[in-house]
């Protein structure tokens, strides 16, 4: 026994030896300063997952009237978010869209429809390349209309598997690789009628990810990322690829594309506005000028006629 | 999160940073992975900072983190098979790394082919170095399954890495 014994005493301590540096502590810290809330999912399953069923319900009515449940392909490369990477490097990565509005099911509806004739590839960065320690978004609105943004402190790896994992379908499959001080992950899962891939590709240039998901993916994402995040006015983090946008459950508040540079960010704003969303205002803006919202223009928070803002 | 109080964070940080890492170690021997073992124990640990106020209490708030930790590394289990075809098929290299040494190698390739209950019960004997009768107790089986599981266990382990006591002596 013995020759067993001291052999797995020794694998776990190099495996502990291997284990990398957390950042839960962090993440403690962060939450609670803020908001007294749990960032992302971290103790928050249960309430999520309640949420989730009246999701699956709005996401399903709105892609029975809209039509907006695409059958993907049964995967996509990552190609088109590794080329968007470089895009989502430096300053530019902070260029976000943003959409507030009062009826988040109403806006998640409308966002959806639009966006489902959307076809330009959209990537997140939830890790921000300037702290790349850092890696979801975390936006808070105040009632005078000021606007805090942070990323939440998190493993890129736990992410990852997070992303993934909870949105656990028969069919998903995962792949991590290690890449020394540059750590790539790349999570793939396949479905029926869903394809969902993540990728990373952390090092100079950020951190990308793209998820193609059906309404019930799109659901779970949320309840995933937004209902963490109870308190009104949080964003999470979202994207439209090819037309899929993922939105909170929980706030006033829509992020449909993060991680965009600034041409992409006025462009899906300029789409947006193009057919008004309900009750909302949508702007781009750099969130870490501290100066408030950099406004490329906003429409009234009263939906604006036809034609536009 | 922590209805009705602060959690004592310092008391909870101490604890994490205390061991953090034994734990990724002793899941690393069920999950054979260090990736997966960290995810897992990181998401112990989030539901031990949940009820801490009550986990604190605890004589060994480690065994709950690492408890929670084997119950998630058991749903994990379900679709490793998936999981692992997909790193297979997109010809990931992922672990061990350039770092391990050849026993470790070896060991991480032994413990795969084990069946996931004797993985436990080797990680627990052994690593979290619990009695019989504990894990037992904590896997809810007879003692007598430990018994076989651990023996089981053991004898594959040696027959993979020929660590026949014969050969050793």
């Amino acid at each position: 026994m013995t020759d067993v014994d001291g052999a797995l005493k020794r694998f776990a301590d190099q495996s502990a030896e291997h284990a990398g540096d957390a950042d839960f502590l962090d993440v403690i810290e962060r939450s609670r300063r803020r908001s007294s809330r749990f960032p992302l999912s971290i103790g928050a399953r249960p309430r999520a997952r309640r949420a989730a069923v009246p999701l699956v319900a709005v996401a399903a009515v709105a892609a029975t009237v809209f039509g907006a449940t695409v059958v993907l392909p049964a995967w996509r490369e990552s190609a088109t978010t590794a080329g968007t990477a470089g895009d989502c490097a430096g300053k530019k990565a902070t260029w976000l869209v943003q959409s507030r509005g009062v009826d988040v099911g109403r806006l998640a509806r409308a966002v959806e429809q639009r966006a489902a004739a959307f076809t330009e590839d959209f990537c997140v960065v939830p890790r921000d390349p300037i702290a790349p320690d850092r890696s979801l978004v975390e936006v808070r609105l105040g009632d005078d209309g000021s606007r805090t943004v942070d990323y939440t402190t998190f493993s890129t790896r736990f992410l990852v598997y997070k992303a993934v994992k909870d949105i656990c379908l028969p069919g998903q499959e995962v792949r991590t690789t290690d890449g020394g001080d540059h750590y790539t992950a790349q999570a793939v899962y396949v479905g029926d009628n869903v394809a969902l891939v993540t990728t990373t590709n952390v090092g100079a240039d950020g951190w990308s990810v793209s998820v193609d998901l059906d309404a019930a993916g799109i659901a779970e994402v949320a309840s995933l990322a937004g209902t963490a995040h109870d308190a009104p006015g949080y964003v999470v983090f979202a994207e439209i690829p090819g037309g899929r946008p993922v939105w909170s459950s929980s706030g006033e508040h829509l992020l449909v594309g993060h991680g965009l540079t600034e041409e992409k960010a006025r462009r899906l704003a300029d789409f947006l506005r193009a057919e008004p969303l309900p009750d909302s205002r949508v702007s781009a803006a750099d969130p870490r000028d501290d100066g408030g919202p950099v406004s490329v223009s906003s429409s009234p928070s009263t939906p604006p006629g036809p034609g536009g803002c | 999160m922590t209805n009705g109080g602060r959690v004592d964070e310092r008391g909870f940080a101490d604890f994490y940073e205390g061991c953090r890492r034994r734990l990724v170690g002793e899941l690393s021997v069920v999950l054979t992975s260090v990736a997966e073992a960290e995810d897992v124990v990181q998401e112990a640990f989030a539901v031990a900072y949940l009820q801490w106020r009550k986990v604190s209490s605890y004589d060994e708030p480690a065994a709950f983190v690492r408890r929670v930790a084997l119950n998630l590394a058991w749903k994990r289990q379900r679709t490793s098979r998936r999981r692992g075809a997909a790193v297979e098929r997109l010809g990931a290299a992922r672990w061990p790394d350039d770092r391990s040494s050849e026993e470790y190698v070896d060991l991480a390739a032994a413990l795969r082919d084990l069946p996931f209950d004797q993985r436990v019960a080797l990680m627990l004997f052994h690593t979290a170095d619990m009695s019989v009768a504990a894990i037992a107790h904590q896997l809810d089986v007879p003692e007598g399954t430990v018994k076989a599981r651990l023996s089981r266990g053991r004898a594959a382990l040696r027959a993979r890495l020929a660590y026949d006591e014969e050969t050793t002596s």
